[in-house]
């Protein structure tokens, strides 16, 4: 197999704060491929946001990568000097954000923004750049683009928004885009619809995305991997079949649950009790012990560690086959 | 962009309240452009130079060849009375830059004794002045001093050695008329050259200043509106000429004033909002100290210390002035630091520097311009209490406070009423308060037009 073009591995990131050192992010490893999408799912306060901005080395200055390497093409950027880290944002790797609304200069116009990046990244004068532009937000779907690319971000909807957000991402034709959770501001249809077209766009250019996402949804209409954390840890890492089919972790279960089904009535949708516990003072054993309906002592006291429970899927739980019969039973229920 | 601007131009016309500060401020910019025009300076003319210039206009219109002869010899006259003098001394003054050249590249004693000795003949005949010589000779021991007559003397040599080039230059053209005196034809476009360049020479040298208002009367009380002087007399001045010249000292106050503080103020606020930490704190909390300083009271004190004269006021107002700017500068930058679309352009690799100067920047500066603006009127205002209180403007200049400081006496009015003298204040005050409105309109449709946070 093809070495992944990016490899994160036992990641730690803390920050620094008044109250003491909050261990945002405590040792995440996975791999992506080009032309592959992997999910990062959680909740808000997982450390997955946090994942993402320790790969671009966007932290705020309180903020440091203590540990791990971040292995893109083979290359370690969690050291690299920042003047090489900058020539690798925008141009190897890309982000993009989840307001739109805000995302995006309000006092240039939408073609400005990204004839910028062009002309940075690419070295095109401005004549090309600008035809480049123009071919970028017709591509990414929006009307009329001539006119659009000398518009300013307030006059466009905010579909349009991200969807000229997305063209600017692409301007450098990046080998890996990391998209922090793109659609959550955007209304159902227009959702739909721009998942679409990153599809598109990743089956033309070959990318492979990084999906920062809380939706399950998203998660099985977009990727092929996932990568679960909860509390600063993955807790369950794998293809996104297995995943949905066989889930081995108390909380990708849960979170499963969560999701209104259609063909089913219900008088209340399942929800885990509780909240994610504060990075602050994670509890010393596995992070979900207090909301776990499967706890056990053990739990509170011990960090499972992350065990491969069938070729290329992983979890990290001491109780998987009590888990496995409580999935079984409630799959036969709904049989 | 055209777009834009047409926007922005339509929502100026449709603002009554915006065409009105504008129309008031190019008024006061016509004012102030031909203010030569409106109000002529009276320079005080040399009668050897009047009675040539009347004596080529005679030539011009008569062509009477015996005029040439008169002409020429007051023009020699002339040149040997102002400019004879530099060009007989130059050699000499040539010797002693070369002295002076020699002893700055080797200082030893032997080329200070030649310095001096160059020196020492030419204060003799009064042509340097002496102090130069006896600052060098009284400060052998101070080095510092020394230097400092050292380069007071080079400064004295370049000057005399210029005003030599100046009176070649003369002495040239004078050379060629001198040849051409056989016909009218040839000799009259050739003295009309050396005439202007003579003339522009003396009013040069006369160091005239036009924003001073002429004295026309030496008595003591107003006089009322009268033809010759129509906004009447106040402290023995034209306030009609003060008036009018009053609005380019109003323009100089204000626009040096503020784009001065402004700038002083963005830079402060900008390094201290980007850099943070301890650079934040010892900076703002040196702005803490300016603003608890009573603005007024420490401007006078400041005036006092320098002394009088425009320049003088101008700096109080700047060092007493950028800390408003900074503030609002240094908050608006903290704001849009978080801005998801600075952490979207560092994302996708744009400079530290770049975005500063492109992204913050441009969201962050209109409140400041606008705030500007709007200072410019009050500045005035400001610059207009210190004259008022005597530590402004220095005596007779063109100033609107200073011509209200003129009226100080005057303002109960005399026995004839109380607004008998009301000429003395109501003139330069209307002037004042339209300025300061002007501004304060123009100010207003800046922000409706240009802040990105009111628009659509």
């Amino acid at each position: 197999m093809k070495d992944p073009i990016l490899k994160v591995n036992n990641l730690h990131t803390y920050f620094n704060t008044e109250d003491g050192e909050v261990r945002a992010v405590r040792g995440v490893s996975f791999e992506v491929h080009e032309g592959e999408t992997l999910a990062i799912v959680g909740e808000s306060g997982s450390g997955k946001s946090v994942t993402s901005l320790s790969i671009m080395r966007l932290l705020d200055e309180n903020g440091r990568i203590a540990e791990g390497e971040i292995l893109y093409k083979g290359r370690d950027i969690s050291k690299i000097p920042e003047d090489d880290m900058r020539h690798i944002r925008g141009k190897e790797i890309a982000m993009i954000f989840q307001e739109p609304m805000t995302a995006l200069n309000p006092v240039f116009t939408v073609g400005d923004q990204i004839i910028e990046m062009i002309m940075l990244h690419m070295g095109m004068d401005a004549k090309a750049a600008r035809q480049r532009a123009i071919e970028l937000l017709r591509k990414v779907g929006i009307p009329e683009p001539e006119k659009r690319v000398d518009q300013y971000p307030h006059e466009l909807s905010g579909g349009m928004r991200q969807r000229a957000m997305i063209a600017m991402a692409l301007s450098c034709n990046p080998k890996v885009l990391i998209a922090d959770e793109p659609t959550t501001a955007l209304d159902v249809t227009i959702q739909a619809q721009i998942l679409e077209l990153m599809k598109e766009l990743q089956k033309e250019y070959g990318m492979a995305i990084i999906f920062i996402t809380h939706d399950l949804g998203v998660v099985a209409e977009m990727s092929d991997k996932a990568a679960v954390m909860y509390a600063g840890k993955v807790v369950e890492y794998g293809d996104i079949v297995s995943i949905f089919k066989r889930p081995k972790n108390p909380y990708t279960w849960g979170l499963m649950q969560s999701i209104p089904k259609l063909n089913e009535e219900v008088e209340r949708l399942m929800s885990i009790p509780g909240t994610v516990p504060n990075p602050r003072k994670f509890p010393k054993g596995c992070g979900f012990s207090n909301r776990c309906f499967l706890a056990k002592e053990k739990c509170k006291d011990e960090m499972p560690e992350l065990i491969e429970v069938e070729p290329g899927h992983y979890s990290r739980c001491f109780y998987i086959d009590e888990l496995v019969k409580e999935v079984e039973k409630s799959r036969v229920g709904e049989k | 962009m055209n777009e834009e601007y047409k926007r922005a131009l339509r929502k100026f016309y449709k603002n009554p309240s915006a065409m009105f500060g504008l129309i008031l401020l190019i008024f006061f910019i016509l004012i102030a452009s031909f203010a030569p025009l409106l109000a002529p300076p009276q320079i005080p003319i040399d009668p050897e130079i009047e009675n040539m210039e009347s004596m080529i206009n005679q030539l011009s219109e008569t062509k009477d060849t015996s005029l040439i002869d008169d002409l020429t010899s007051s023009f020699s006259d002339y040149y040997d009375f102002t400019y004879g003098f530099y060009l007989d001394y130059a050699d000499d003054v040539k010797k002693l830059e070369k002295a002076l050249k020699n002893y700055q590249a080797n200082k030893n004693e032997e080329n200070l004794k030649k310095l001096i000795d160059e020196l020492t003949p030419l204060t003799e005949d009064y042509v340097l002045d002496t102090s130069y010589l006896e600052n060098i000779q009284n400060n052998l021991n101070d080095t510092k001093k020394f230097n400092s007559a050292l380069k007071d003397l080079e400064n004295g040599v370049k000057a005399f050695l210029s005003k030599a080039t100046n009176a070649e230059k003369m002495k040239k053209e004078l050379d060629e008329i001198n040849s051409k005196n056989s016909s009218v034809d040839e000799f009259l476009p050739a003295a009309k050259k050396y005439f202007k360049d003579l003339k522009s020479n003396y009013i040069k040298d006369l160091h005239y200043d036009p924003y001073l208002m002429p004295i026309v009367t030496y008595e003591n009380t107003p006089q009322p509106p009268s033809k010759e002087h129509p906004f009447g007399i106040s402290n023995g001045r034209d306030i009609y000429y003060g008036v009018v010249w009053g609005t380019r000292t109003g323009f100089k106050i204000g626009l040096i004033v503020v784009i001065t503080a402004t700038i002083i103020g963005l830079f402060i606020g900008s390094i201290s909002a980007y850099f943070g930490g301890w650079v934040d704190e010892v900076l703002m909390r040196i702005t803490d100290i300016f603003m608890s300083i009573p603005f007024m009271l420490s401007a006078m004190v400041l005036t006092t210390v320098l002394g009088t004269g425009l320049d003088k006021v101008m700096i109080a107002m700047i060092v007493f002035g950028w800390m408003g700017s900074a503030r609002l500068i240094r908050g608006n930058i903290l704001q849009a630091k978080n801005d998801q679309y600075v952490l979207a352009a560092k994302a996708l690799g744009v400079k530290d520097s770049k975005i500063i100067v492109k992204h913050i920047l441009p969201n962050t500066i209109f409140p400041v311009l606008i705030q500007a603006s709007m200072r410019i009127g009050s500045m005035v205002i400001t610059a207009a209490v210190l004259s008022f209180l005597g530590v402004g403007a220095p005596q007779g200049y063109a100033d609107w406070g200073s011509i209200l400081n003129y009226a100080r006496n005057w303002i109960l009015g005399g026995t004839g009423g109380a607004f008998e003298y009301w000429y003395t204040i109501v003139y330069p005050g209307t002037a004042m308060v339209l300025f300061v409105l002007a501004w304060n309109l123009v100010g207003d449709a800046l922000r409706d037009i240009f802040d990105p946070k009111l628009r659509g």
